[in-house]
């Protein structure tokens, strides 16, 4: 059975399919393919990408019906004479990696690149989703998500939803220079901050002057932070 | 020359843009500056009563959109300031009454006869916030020390990014010193600290704009008050003044009788 694979392109996530075999072949691997990728996909909303394939008005609601079971939403099919083609939706605002009005909120360096960097701070309903790791240089605010299949790094403040390891991998970290997180996740695991003490409620965030970078990672099936150390 | 238009924005509903947008094309029409505020609140028209201007509106924007009125006859001259006028909304009707491309004509055919054009906007992100954006020079987004306020002030300079808008200021309205010593509110720098945008302004939170709101003339119209300076001090700032930001501390009793440290 050919191979299905993610690829984090300007516009967002891709999902390429294999060119061929049947249509119950193409759903049997990609039902196969999305349950083996954690809550990567939850919520996303992919190009997908289908070389030579040619697909019939059936099939390909099929394939929509099949991808809404994870709650994903199908922006719009690229073959390869067309691989721009109208969107799929009507009234498509952008979502992953994509930026209201279709702006790129980030660049790849090639599409087959497995780390993308975020040269900009993520605002409130900004989301970046990638297959691979993701860097970003500036901050990342409340209401902003970044959901990565690898490392997620942030010169910045974190302050938003973080998901490192989204599809599943326990070697994941979340390192930033200041991490705060909103609700930090790797793998499968869930974290929130620790509550503030009482006295400073009411306030955003604790300053406490200057604080050393931190790093997040799995031990033992738990989220460990750690201050940065360098080794 | 030709005028610019500003708008103001928040996403936040009742943080105050509509007091801002009256208070500065006041305090600019103060200044000699000819002044047009547009109120693209179409459905839920504001800006009209805090000027106290509601009795005199004849025709809307609305109206010049569908060409039952010219832009000259819906303008509507502020009865303190003869260079400030006001575009009315409509009550009527909504926000999909005018789309984005008619209020940028709007805002072109306004720049040749005005210093500032000021359009207050709606609150939320739907279409009448993308009317009001459309024909914007620079954007100013009002925020208060809340926490609901300062993350939907992030979203709407999130979508002023994407839509290709100059980098927005910042004005943050209703602080109140005494509550941000006592670490109960959001200090300013807190909000900056957030948002990384310029900051225009801040307004101190003042009773007076409740009676001023209800009574129709802008504190902006009277220095004895603490805003009133503040957004006098914006309009400045607005016309290229270097002006320090107010000292907003309230004064203890002893202070106020004796009048120590001032």
């Amino acid at each position: 059975m050919a191979n299905i694979e993610v690829k984090g392109g300007r516009d967002g996530l891709v999902l390429v399919l294999p060119e061929t075999g049947t249509q119950g072949q193409l759903l049997a691997s990609l039902y196969h393919y999305l349950s083996t990728k954690g809550d990567f996909f939850k919520g996303a909303e992919i190009w997908v990408e289908i070389g030579q394939r040619r697909m019939a008005e059936g099939e390909v609601a099929q394939l929509r019906e099949l991808l809404s079971q994870w709650d994903v939403t199908l922006l719009a099919l690229r073959t390869a004479d067309q691989p721009r083609p109208a969107p799929a939706l009507d009234g498509f605002e952008g979502g992953n990696g994509v930026g209201e009005g279709g702006t790129p909120l980030a660049t790849v360096s090639a599409e087959s690149s497995d780390a993308l960097t975020v040269r900009r701070t993520l605002r409130g309903g900004q989301i970046i989703r990638h297959p691979g790791s993701v860097t970003v240089i500036g901050d990342v605010n409340p209401g902003a998500e970044i959901v990565a299949g690898g490392d997620v790094v942030v010169w910045g403040v974190l302050r938003g939803v973080v998901h490192a390891g989204a599809m599943g991998d326990d070697d994941a970290i979340v390192c930033a220079l200041k991490l705060e997180p909103t609700q930090l996740r790797i793998s499968a695991q869930i974290a929130i901050s620790p509550e503030e003490p009482k006295a400073k409620r009411g306030r955003l965030w604790q300053r406490i002057g200057p604080r050393a970078p931190e790093c997040a990672f799995l031990q033992e099936g738990r989220i460990v932070v750690e201050k940065w150390s360098g080794k | 020359m030709s005028g610019q238009v500003i708008t103001i924005t928040s996403g936040k509903g009742g943080v105050g843009k509509t007091t801002t947008t009256a208070n500065l094309g006041t305090a600019l029409a103060m200044l000699d500056q000819r002044v047009a505020v547009l109120d693209a609140d179409i459905g839920l028209r504001n800006l009209d009563l805090v000027l106290g201007l509601e009795n005199r509106i004849v025709y809307d924007v609305v109206d010049v959109v569908e060409g039952r009125a010219r832009l000259a006859q819906a303008l509507v001259r502020d009865k303190r300031f003869p260079e400030l006028h006001l575009l009315p909304a409509a009550q009527t009707r909504d926000k999909s009454a005018v789309n984005p491309r008619q209020m940028a004509q709007i805002c072109e055919a306004l720049r040749p006869r005005y210093d500032f054009i000021l359009v207050d906007s709606p609150a939320g992100i739907e279409q009448g916030f993308h009317n009001a954006i459309s024909g914007a020079d620079r954007v100013i987004v009002v925020t208060t020390p809340e926490l609901s306020a300062v993350r939907d002030a992030d979203r709407i300079i999130g979508l002023l990014e994407a839509a290709d808008k100059q980098q927005p200021s910042l004005i943050v309205n209703r602080i109140k010193p005494s509550m941000v010593k006592r670490q109960e509110m959001l200090s300013v720098e807190d909000v900056l600290d957030v948002l990384a945008i310029p900051l225009l302004g801040v307004i101190p939170d003042d009773e007076q704009i409740i009676i001023a709101t209800n009574d129709g003339t802008p504190v902006a119209t009277d220095s004895k008050y603490l805003s009133g300076r503040a957004y006098q001090n914006i309009a400045r700032r607005l016309l290229g003044e270097e002006v320090p930001l107010l000292d907003l501390r309230e004064r203890g009793f002893f202070e106020r009788i004796f009048g120590f440290g001032r």
